[in-house]
């Protein structure tokens, strides 16, 4: 899957192409690497394109929040599809990202 | 049986036409004989009836002159009425110098001589070159009773007598103008009389009946009595003074002949004849029907007739028409030979074109035979092709066969029509299984067609020529074309697909042909073509064009039905429909191809089956109708057990296989590995912090989550769980 980053003083915004699913999730935790690298960022992620989500990638989610809240920095998510939006409510994890427009 | 069939055809064809120029000739023929006879007839009338008057008009003046040289004569043996002897020298002197008159005479009232009797008739006559005088008045010749005398005698100018025999002097036929003789006082004495021998008149009315039919019929005078024209002359009361047949001179009575026959036309004619008219009637005359033209000699009481028989009449048309039957006949006999000639060629003809069109037939049905017709069914592949060739024998091709999983396919069409193309087409078709019974990469195996057609190809025949190879479990794609038609990508919507331009196989053996690869998705359709279809011409010279098949394409989709049969079988009818009562102009072949997601599919537990599950729940979501909802709903529950299993169960492989009903889907995953119930398993405590949570749980709250109902059961070494959704 194609991953996307965009910087910005103060944020990163990492933009998610296709479907985040047990294949794509092991390819995808490398792509995200350097993000566990730094500190200096909110993170923003951005769903426009990000068509599905599995209990793997929605793993990979809440590894990265963790570290953004480690870093005490703010988690931002916007554009999340019903799917993915579901599969964060069931996993009660919605609220650990904003949602933002 | 066939050949006597042809013969009975021919001579039927030939007695037909035969038969309407006949009737046509014996149309054309009768109104020309119609109209030859009907002219005929005026101008018989016309030319007759002048030639008549010009007759009857010479006749009258050769009676003029005997009339003349009566009165002069008259005249001057009147000079000598003192003395009888001195009359006698008087007649001989005029009629010395009048050789035309038989002989003059004067015949004197009753005893006018006292010495010469009461009987007294002095008599001038030609007899051997000589003028003889005589006295011919006596008991025995007593002229005073005789008609011409009491005629004379009273006559204004003169009388013409009824012609009779002189027995006594001529021994001829004669006829007598007289006139009265007067003394010196005035008083009527006697008659002065001029015989003249109807010889000569009769020779000039020969004279010109031969004239006469020369010039109109071309008869001789002794045919002309009965064949042809002749002129009579009759007297006051109806006797023949003049007829080409002597015997009736005198003795004949026209009148009398004509009171003796049942026919009330010569009656007719006696009246009118008796009434001094100018005319004719159509008579029967010696059992032949003729036409008797009369008019009157006037001072005479003569009538002259003129007799035409009809034959003469009807000569002309009968000539014209037996001309015209000869030459008609002639040409029928030429159109009857030409007839047969041409039939003959036609039948050789006919013959070869029958052998030529049944060696077509057959190689036409040798290179169908050549092309796929058996379609194989299986479940992750539907395949369908057509070919209609425009002539017996067609340049375009497809095939296609199945090896290692791989679909091999081609569709073509060579650049030409008839049976050099189709040798070209059995030659490429040839080529593509040879090529790739070894090779499985288009671009090299279209090189090599390329480069075995290019080498010899003193003609000059190129083909277009697309080839595929399909991998059926990925549907990795890979194809070259060489400048064939692209062919058309059906899913959800209709695309072309991406191709390079290149040149049809046969133009240069250095072409570089290169590959380009797509990924077909389940249910998706692959519609390959020849220009046959999107250059199919109306009556119009309209093409079918490209639009037109996107239609037909896109009234699939909207109707759900897009099986490769189908399709083609719309898109040939709608070609049918388009091309109405034109005539096909070029061969039509298309080949479908769908890949078809299989229901059941059994895959091995590895990482590298993830794209495969995917592909296989994305193509049964698509066949239940999920919307993209429903589908990543249905995605998420199986992909959480199938990670379960991949991950955990130590299971070799597993089986997906779906279950389609009228409102809910079945899914059954079933694997060899180790016992586990996700029914059984905890459930993670959403309240608990995210730090906290368990791993593993999430995936089978996911399952449970998004079916509808989840079942479990152990059957044997496997374990069997079933989804279910609604749709």
């Amino acid at each position: 899957m194609e991953l996307k980053f965009s910087e910005k003083p103060g944020r990163l915004t990492i933009a998610f192409y296709g479907d985040l699913d047990n294949e794509a999730a092991p390819e995808v935790e490398k792509k995200l690497a350097r993000v566990f690298l730094q500190d200096e960022y909110d993170i923003l992620l951005d769903c426009t394109n990000l068509r599905y989500i599995s209990s793997k990638g929605l793993r990979l989610l809440v590894t990265l929040y963790k570290h953004i809240r480690d870093t005490g920095h703010k988690a931002y998510i916007r554009q999340m599809n019903k799917n993915v939006k579901e599969a964060l409510e069931i996993g009660g994890f919605l609220k650990i990202y904003e949602e933002i427009e | 049986m066939k050949k006597r069939k042809a013969n009975s055809l021919s001579q039927k064809l030939t007695r037909r036409i035969m038969m309407a120029l006949a009737l046509m000739l014996v149309v054309i023929n009768g109104c020309i004989f119609h109209v030859v006879d009907a002219s005929m007839t005026r101008m018989i009338e016309n030319t007759f009836h002048s030639m008549l008057e010009v007759e009857s008009q010479s006749l009258r003046m050769l009676l003029k002159d005997v009339e003349t040289a009566t009165i002069n004569s008259n005249y001057m043996v009147g000079e000598k009425i003192e003395d009888p002897e001195k009359i006698t020298e008087a007649l001989a002197k005029v009629l010395s110098i009048n050789p035309k008159i038989r002989g003059f005479f004067v015949a004197f009232e009753p005893d006018f001589f006292p010495d010469k009797g009461r009987w007294f008739e002095p008599y001038a006559v030609w007899r051997n070159g000589i003028v003889e005088k005589m006295q011919v008045g006596s008991a025995q010749h007593d002229y005073l009773k005789s008609e011409w005398y009491r005629e004379g005698l009273k006559a204004k100018k003169g009388y013409w007598s009824e012609p009779y025999y002189d027995k006594e002097g001529a021994q001829e036929i004669l006829c007598t103008y007289v006139q009265p003789f007067f003394d010196k006082q005035g008083n009527r004495v006697g008659v002065f009389g001029a015989d003249v021998s109807l010889e000569w008149l009769h020779q000039k009315l020969r004279k010109m009946d031969f004239e006469t039919n020369q010039q109109h019929i071309g008869l001789d005078i002794e045919k002309a009595t009965k064949e042809g024209s002749y002129t009579f002359i009759i007297g006051h009361k109806g006797t023949y003074i003049s007829h080409p047949n002597k015997s009736f001179v005198l003795k004949r009575n026209l009148f009398d002949d004509a009171k003796l026959t049942k026919d009330l036309k010569d009656d007719l004619l006696m009246e009118e004849i008796n009434a001094k008219q100018l005319g004719y009637k159509k008579l029967t005359i010696h059992d032949q029907e003729a036409y008797v033209f009369y008019s009157p000699v006037k001072k005479t009481g003569w009538t002259l007739g003129f007799v035409v028989p009809e034959t003469v009449k009807k000569l002309p048309a009968f000539l014209m028409s037996a001309m015209i039957l000869l030459m008609m006949g002639l040409g029928l006999f030429l159109v009857y030979l030409i007839c047969r000639i041409t039939i003959k060629q036609l039948k050789i003809t006919t013959s070869e074109k029958m052998q030529m069109e049944s060696e077509l037939n057959f190689a036409s049905g040798i290179q169908m035979s050549m092309l796929p017709n058996n379609f194989p069914q299986r479940d992750d592949l539907s395949i369908y092709g057509s070919v209609k060739p425009a002539k017996a024998v067609g340049g375009d091709l497809f095939d296609f066969f199945i090896r290692d999983e791989k679909l091999f396919f081609c569709i073509g069409d060579v650049l030409g029509k008839g049976v050099s193309a189709a040798m070209l087409m059995t030659v490429t078709k040839s080529l593509f299984r040879a090529y790739t019974t070894n090779e499985d990469n288009p671009e090299i195996i279209v090189t090599h067609i390329n480069e075995t057609m290019s080498e010899n190809n003193d003609a000059q025949m190129f083909v277009t020529l697309f080839v595929g190879v399909l991998h059926l479990p990925s549907g990795r794609l890979q194809y070259c074309s060489a400048g064939h038609e692209p062919p058309i990508l059906v899913n959800n919507d209709v695309s072309v697909l991406p191709f390079e331009p290149a040149f049809p196989v046969g133009t240069f053996d250095d072409t570089v042909y290169k590959n380009k690869e797509y990924h077909i998705k389940p249910n998706e359709l692959l519609f390959l073509f020849t220009d046959g279809l999107n250059e199919a011409e109306d009556e119009y010279k309209q093409m079918f064009d490209k639009e037109r098949i996107v239609d037909v394409i896109h009234d699939a989709i909207s109707e759900g039905d897009v099986s490769p049969e189908s399709l083609i079988r719309r898109m040939t009818e709608a070609v049918e429909d388009f091309v109405g009562n034109a005539v096909q102009s070029d061969d039509l072949t298309m080949l479908a191809i769908k890949r078809l997601m299989p229901d059941t599919i059994t895959l091995k537990v590895s990482k590298s089956s993830y794209p495969k599950m995917k592909e296989y729940l994305l193509a049964t979501a698509n066949k239940a109708h999920f919307n993209n909802h429903q589908a990543g709903r249905l995605r998420l529950a199986v992909e959480e057990a199938v990670g379960n299993i991949i991950d955990y169960s130590g299971a070799t492989e597993f089986t997906l296989s779906a279950d389609f009903n009228d409102d809910q889907l079945n899914i059954k995953i079933i694997d060899d590995g180790k016992p586990f119930n996700p029914l059984t398993a905890p459930e993670p405590d959403l309240d608990v912090p995210i730090d906290e949570r368990a791993p593993g749980g999430l995936g089978i709250m996911y399952m449970r989550k998004m079916s509808d109902d989840l079942t479990y059961l152990r059957d044997g070494h496997q374990n069997i769980l079933n989804i279910k959704m609604k749709v």
